[in-house]
């Protein structure tokens, strides 16, 4: 997470003890929803709300939306009562069920939302074709939402929370109902909107779907926050290492034991060998592809779920790149200007990685002959550049990239917070050991090198 | 499924500027030859003359004197121009100038629309289809049945696509609103009724016997066309209002909506205003369907008509026509008898001689203020009950105040009565006469309980006849004028004279009538065989005047402002049902809250009802002891007639039926008071809707 220069930075949400107790008839109370809950959303950060269902995840949301009124306690967005009507042009949300109305079709129904952020005529008929089209429903645009499956239903209440290009995007479950393409493309549209400089509140209690995406979050469970941090610190097990290479033979997993209990003194050992079963998402989403290649119908959602454009940043925005825009912005020496928050807070990272990546790559050569393995590379390289914590002023700005999507750059991660913490760790000793034992390439020495290792 | 070339190709050119240019210079070119067309037919020396000859003007003055029509019509006697006058109304161009414009202005809505040749074609369409069909007696009903239902539907849509058009603006308030309208016309509830109005307002006139007078046909299509349809749509307005945000709340719908930059008084006005287009929108419909349908029924012969406006023997005005033309057709305002006005010393002066009385037997006894206050609104009431009773024989004196009139009018000028005796046996007839002028009384022939009218002027006074030492005046609807006017004609009868409005009026502006409880006839001296004075032969039992039951009109206006009038004021109760119905659903949930819309309507409707069933509610048993539970039910009931009286009075369907004028006055009257109540539940509403929790616990 970055905060422009010069900018204050309110929070976008400032909760503090807020309570919310159900009463009934007879204003007695019958449910304490939400107790005493403190915490903050940083300007551009993606935030994370986990729990159980009935532990208040959208009852705080209701709060911040003005949908419910707070028992106790104080709440501010964008340093506002919820209640302000002024604020919630800045507001997307998709709630945790899509309430549309039945009698509109999709068109309708975002031509209806987009009216009443008073967007002209023109734009709005743009964004609502890109948002059809992000969303896949430009073919069953003119459906009647209620002949919609739930899925679909789903998509289009995602549509119909961007189509304000909204500053703080509050997404309530919003991978209920969604298939696994579409539960990708949520995710990927999180990630995307992310770096594009959205704030999101993301609750939910699938809580693959929030490791994947969120930088920081917060548990609650029976509403109180049970814990709270970046998803580093909440998840990373310094106490293990997983190595992740091309199927080893049995000589040669012996022997790597063999390297680790001499320079451990016999103290560590490998503890179990296996090979990675590929995750069903991924043979779905395979599966998914052949059959588009294959040009088979299908009544649903149709699309790639690239983002719409309108939904980029605004002028003048502090924005993240993604690794290949940085990386072709590197290439061809342009000055960072606009973007001096890369390598500028820590100036020693980004000119290892610059070194680092200029290095093996030669100059002249277009960049379109390059591999795919190698853009997957330099991806990696890159996640390791922009990672938000080289550059963040406060403790609340947490770390994005792609960790977890990338085994080999969590593990970078978990050396870096190592590194930073000054203490040396075996697994930074055992990584150049362990290439050269692998007998790994220039790519893999080149990133040891980036890490300082 | 993509439509063939040509319809894209035609559908293209419908919506280009050029073409809707060109179209509408056409239409308008037509809406004007039509119009010209019937003013100048109007205004034709021949036209002039054949009304003349309508109007009984005698066709051999006519030839004696030379002069030219308008000359002979100013000669006439008053009769004789009111008629021509009644005559140039109703056979004025304004009617149709109108209903070309309804038609015109619906046909450029639908150019502008983008849409002129979609709805050209399914005009063509509809016509193959009902044209055969009207070919043959078997059908034709079915035809008619099918025109009215296809040219109602076509209004329908092309004035809902003026609607969307209209709201189709940014912003929350026209987007709630629009959405409204759409909700409206997708969702089965609000369908039905739609359906139900246009194939009732189409199947109406089927149902009218053609062989009932014109008058009649017309006053019932008038009553269902624009009262049944008010109360089908006011039912829809209320059930739909209410669903409209209860179910909405219910859904949770609404979440997505007031997270939107969208404030509470946006969400309700938009709510409102998307009701009140509804109801504007199918009150339109139904307006334009009944409008022109009565133009048409208009032009129908009437009952002793050879053809409309020509009677049978060619000369004169049928009676239906003539009670069609200015009783119906038009815009009569309404005086009552004046109420009895008893000094407040008259009064008290009966109050002491009670007390008095009570005082021979009760020395100590003293008038506490409370009684007294009670006694004199007891001693006001017998009064005026007294004041509209006479008892058998007995002659009252009742005055019209103010009738805005003066001396030079020739206005007609209607008497309508009621009057309650013997229990009002429908078996029972009473004899009543009124004295207008200085003339013998007009003796008419009165059923109980109902309600009865006479055309008092113009009417003819003719010379006394046999001895008679009074003139005898003759009414436009009694059998013998045709046949007095024939004498005049031939000049059997002479030195008769017209008793026109003008000559009802006296210095005060008032007109007096005297009411004889009894036939009236002349008192014969037996001595002397002279006529002595007038006697009456009186009824069986006293006869009283309910309230409002002794009336006069006389036009004011024509029906066609009438009736744009009637209709404003029927959508301005629409509208105050919408937020009546909106307001309810913020805090109450469907069907609770229809219940209370529905009561509400119910009772506001009824207000003027609940105000006369109060002055006769008793809230002491018959031990003279006070029951709570009556004082606390008329508590209630004063209160809601007094909160809705204005509201309850606004009958436009009864006015309109019965030819009285919806005044402006009453019109802006009737508009603060709804707009008041209207502003004060909105206001109620959005502040419901500020402090509502909309969203509910969805925790276990």
């Amino acid at each position: 997470m970055r905060v422009a220069a010069g900018q204050p930075a309110v929070p976008v949400i400032a909760c503090q003890r807020l309570s919310k107790t159900f009463r009934d008839f007879w204003m007695r109370p019958r449910v304490r929803a939400v107790e005493d809950l403190t915490f903050e959303i940083a300007p551009r950060e993606v935030f994370g709300l986990l729990g159980p269902n009935g532990s208040g995840k959208s009852t705080t949301i209701k709060m911040i939306l003005g949908l419910l009124h707070p028992s106790k306690g104080r709440l501010l967005v964008f340093g506002k009562s919820p209640s302000d009507v002024a604020i919630k042009s800045r507001i997307g949300y998709l709630p945790e069920e899509s309430y549309l109305y039945p009698f509109l079709n999709a068109r309708e129904t975002l031509e209806y939302y987009a009216k009443l952020f008073e967007i002209p005529a023109k734009t709005r008929r743009q964004r609502i074709d890109e948002l059809l089209e992000m969303v896949g429903l430009s073919t069953a645009q003119h459906r009647p939402v209620r002949e919609y499956s739930k899925g679909m239903q789903r998509r289009i209440g995602l549509a119909q929370a961007l189509i304000n290009d909204p500053d703080f995007l509050i997404l309530d479950e919003p991978t209920t109902g969604l298939d696994p393409i579409g539960t990708r493309q949520v995710k990927d549209l999180i990630v995307e909107l992310g770096r594009r400089g959205k704030t999101i509140l993301l609750s939910s209690h699938l809580l693959a779907d929030v490791e994947d995406v969120v930088d920081r979050m917060i548990i609650l469970y029976g509403g109180k926050k049970r814990d709270e941090g970046t998803t580093d610190q909440l998840l990373t097990k310094t106490s293990v290492t997983t190595i992740e290479t091309d199927a080893l033979d049995e000589d040669t997993i012996t022997e790597i034991d063999r390297v680790i209990r001499e320079r451990s003194g016999g103290a560590q050992s490998i503890r179990s060998v296996a090979h990675p079963r590929q995750k069903l998402e991924e043979k779905f989403l395979d599966i998914v592809e052949q059959a588009k290649r294959e040009r088979l119908d299908t009544s649903g959602a149709v699309g790639d779920g690239k983002t719409a454009a309108f939904l980029a940043a605004e002028t003048g925005r502090p924005v993240k790149e993604s690794p290949d825009e940085v990386l072709s912005r590197l290439m061809t020496q342009d000055e960072p200007a606009e973007h001096g928050a890369v390598g500028s807070n820590e100036a020693q990272p980004a000119e290892a990685a610059a070194g680092g990546v200029s290095v093996p790559l030669d100059a002249n050569e277009p960049q379109s002959s390059q591999t795919a393995a190698d853009a997957a590379a330099k991806d990696e390289i890159l996640a390791g550049l922009l990672r938000d914590d080289a550059t963040a002023p406060a403790p609340a700005a947490p770390s994005r990239g792609e960790p977890a999507d990338s085994p080999a750059a969590a593990h970078e991660a978990a050396q870096e917070a190592s590194a930073s913490s000054g203490a040396p760790s075996s697994s930074d000793v055992d990584r150049g050991m362990i290439d050269s034992l692998l007998g790994a390439g220039d790519e893999q020495q080149d990133r040891t090198k980036e890490h300082g290792t | 499924m993509t439509r063939p070339a040509w319809v894209q190709r035609a559908d293209r050119l419908q919506r280009t500027r050029g073409f809707k240019l060109a179209a509408s210079g056409l239409i308008v070119l037509i809406m004007l030859v039509l119009s010209i067309g019937a003013v100048v037919r109007a205004s034709t020396p021949a036209a002039e003359r054949l009304r003349e000859q309508q109007a009984s003007i005698s066709d051999t003055q006519l030839e004696a004197t030379e002069l030219d029509a308008r000359d002979s019509i100013a000669n006439t006697d008053a009769a004789d121009r009111m008629l021509a006058d009644l005559l140039r109304h109703a056979e004025s161009p304004a009617g149709f100038v109108m209903s070309v414009g309804v038609v015109g202005g619906i046909a450029l809505t639908i150019v502008w629309l983008g849409a002129g040749l979609s709805y050209l074609a399914i005009a063509g369409i509809s016509a193959v289809i009902i044209g055969p069909l009207a070919a043959f007696d078997a059908t034709r009903g079915g035809a008619t049945l099918l025109g009215g239902i296809s040219s109602l539907a076509l209004a329908f849509t092309v004035l809902l696509r003026l609607m969307q058009t209209l709201l189709a603006g940014r912003g929350p308030v026209s987007a709630i609103a629009a959405n409204v309208l759409a909700e409206a016309i997708r969702l089965k509830l609000s369908l039905v009724f739609i359906v139900l109005l246009i194939f009732g307002l189409a199947a109406l006139p089927g149902l009218l016997d053609p062989e009932t007078p014109l008058r009649y046909r017309v006053q019932s299509f008038l009553q269902y066309g624009t009262g049944g349809t008010f109360w089908l749509i006011a039912v829809l307005v209320v059930a739909f209002s209410v669903s409209t945000v209860a179910t909405e709340q219910r859904d949770k719908i609404i979440w997505q909506t007031v997270t939107k930059p969208v404030a509470a008084w946006q969400y309700i006005l938009g709510k409102w205003v998307g009701v009140s287009a509804l109801a504007a929108l199918l009150l339109a419909v139904n307006a334009a369907g009944v409008f022109l349908f009565v133009e048409y029924l208009r032009q129908q012969p009437a009952q002793g008509e050879r053809e409309a406006y020509v009677a049978l023997n060619e000369t004169g005005v049928s009676e239906d026509r003539l009670i069609l033309e200015s009783q119906i057709l038009t815009a009569r305002r309404a005086i009552d008898a004046a109420e009895p006005d008893p000094s407040l010393e008259q009064i008290d002066a009966i109050i002491s001689s009670r007390v008095e009385n009570i005082q021979q037997t009760q020395p100590d006894y003293q008038l506490d203020p409370a009684t007294r206050d009670e006694w004199r609104k007891e001693l006001y009431s017998d009064y005026r009950l007294l004041y509209f009773a006479i008892p058998p024989g007995g002659m009252q004196r009742y005055v019209f105040e103010d009738v805005g009139f003066g001396p030079d009018a020739d206005i007609p000028v209607t008497l309508t009565y009621r009057i309650d005796a013997a229990a009002n046996r429908p078996d029972l007839q009473f004899l009543l006469s009124f004295r207008i002028n200085n003339a013998m009384p007009i003796v008419r022939d009165t059923g109980l309980g109902h309600a009865h009218s006479m055309p008092i002027t113009p009417a003819l006074v003719i010379p006394p006849l046999r001895g008679s030492p009074v003139p005898m005046t003759v009414l436009s609807d009694e059998p013998a004028f045709e046949r007095i006017r024939d004498e005049i004609r031939v000049g059997r009868i002479t030195g008769h004279t017209t008793l026109t409005a003008g000559q009802l009026v006296d210095e005060s502006g008032n007109i007096v009538i005297y009411v004889y409880n009894g036939e009236t006839g002349f008192r014969i001296n037996e001595r002397t065989g002279q006529i002595s004075g007038l006697a009456v032969n009186p009824n069986s039992d006293a006869i009283r005047f309910p309230a409002s039951s002794l009336t006069i009109s006389f036009p004011v206006g024509s029906y066609h402002g009438n009736f744009l009038r009637a209709v404003f004021v029927l959508w301005m109760k629409l509208a105050f049902l919408a937020m009546l119905g909106v307001a309810a659903a913020t805090f109450l949930s469907y069907s609770v809250a229809s219940l209370v819309a529905f009561g509400v309507f119910l009772i506001a409707q009824s207000a003027p009802f609940i105000k006369d069933a109060l002055e006769i509610y008793a809230t002491v048993d018959r031990d003279n002891q006070v029951n709570l539970l009556k004082v606390i039910i008329a508590a209630i009931a004063h209160g809601v007639s007094w909160i809705f009286l204005t509201y309850g009075s606004l009958q436009p369907v009864e006015k309109l039926v019965s030819g009285e004028n919806v005044s402006l006055a009453s019109l802006a009257r009737g508009l603060s008071v709804i707009a008041v109540w209207v502003g004060l539940l909105y206001a109620f509403a959005v502040l419901v809707f500020r402090k509502r929790e909309l969203a509910v616990y969805s925790g276990q």
